[in-house]
């Protein structure tokens, strides 16, 4: 490996510490937002009175 | 910059990458899961007559767009979480006191995408006392490790044991250790005790990392 394609490793490896860091928190708001949405459809679904007819989505 | 931090950022970005594109996949399919079920509910809003509860059958089949996206994007989560343990971390990065285990178990995520349909991995885990280690380095040495172990088919074991004054990881697979990534990273820790050594045993390649207890 030469130099230069060291060094342009080196520069992918510095930005990813930036980028991962960065993507880390707002993945798991977004994770712990959907945990929450299936909790509420969870409950809808387990108090609805039954089969329907539906269109779907 | 001197030659060795640049060859450890080097390295940094040679996992990075490799894991970067293992986010990107299932990224995309939980930005189309949700933009479908997104749809869906513009679809039941624009047909509804007026303020009624949701359809059973369509509030289920939502529910399971939902949930594959929040298995997904959990999962991107982890992943994510660990990639930026290890190259987010300070260079320098103190020593602190880790488990080992977990140490393995996290480089295993780093790397597991590696392991395809014809690869597995065994974990052979043994009781090791705490240690003090700069966790992002071992991480990526034993990520390194197992990038390469996994390089073709075939089973890959990692036996972590402890020693009088340490412990040991062996990573034992079918592909011989490219080695260079590996050793650059832990050339840091030489100064500490700590080496790599690669040996063959009966057709497999045995790296195996020891790392000794600070006095």
């Amino acid at each position: 490996m030469d130099e230069d394609e060291l060094a342009r490793l080196a520069a992918r490896g510095l930005l990813a510490g930036a980028v991962a860091s960065e993507l880390a928190a707002p993945l798991e708001r977004v994770a712990r937002m959907l945990e929450a949405a299936v909790d509420g459809l969870d409950r809808h679904v387990a108090a609805s009175r039954g089969p329907e007819p539906t269109g779907g989505f | 910059m001197d030659e060795d931090e640049l060859a450890r950022l080097a390295a940094r970005g040679l996992l990075a990458g490799a894991v970067a594109s293992e986010l990107a996949a299932p990224l995309e399919r939980v930005a189309r899961m949700l933009e479908a079920a997104v749809d869906g509910l513009d679809r039941h809003v624009a047909a509804s007559r007026g303020p009624e509860p949701l359809p059973y059958h369509a509030v289920g089949a939502l529910r399971e767009r939902v949930a594959d996206a929040f298995l997904d994007i959990g999962r991107v989560a982890r992943l994510a979480a660990d990639l930026a343990s290890v190259v987010a971390a300070p260079l320098d990065r103190a020593p602190e006191v880790v488990d080992l285990n977990e140490l393995v178990e996290r480089a295993l995520s780093l790397a597991r995408h590696r392991f395809g349909a014809d690869g597995d991995v065994l974990l052979d885990l043994g009781t090791i006392p705490p240690m003090e280690l700069d966790p992002a380095r071992v991480v990526q040495v034993l990520a390194h490790l197992l990038l390469d172990a996994a390089a073709t088919a075939g089973t890959v074991t990692v036996t972590t044991a402890a020693l009088p004054d340490g412990a040991r990881v062996t990573v034992a697979g079918p592909a011989a250790p490219s080695t260079r990534f590996a050793d650059l990273v832990a050339g840091g820790l030489e100064a500490e005790g700590a080496r790599i050594t690669y040996s063959d045993e009966g057709g497999r390649t045995l790296a195996e990392l020891t790392l000794v207890r600070r006095k």
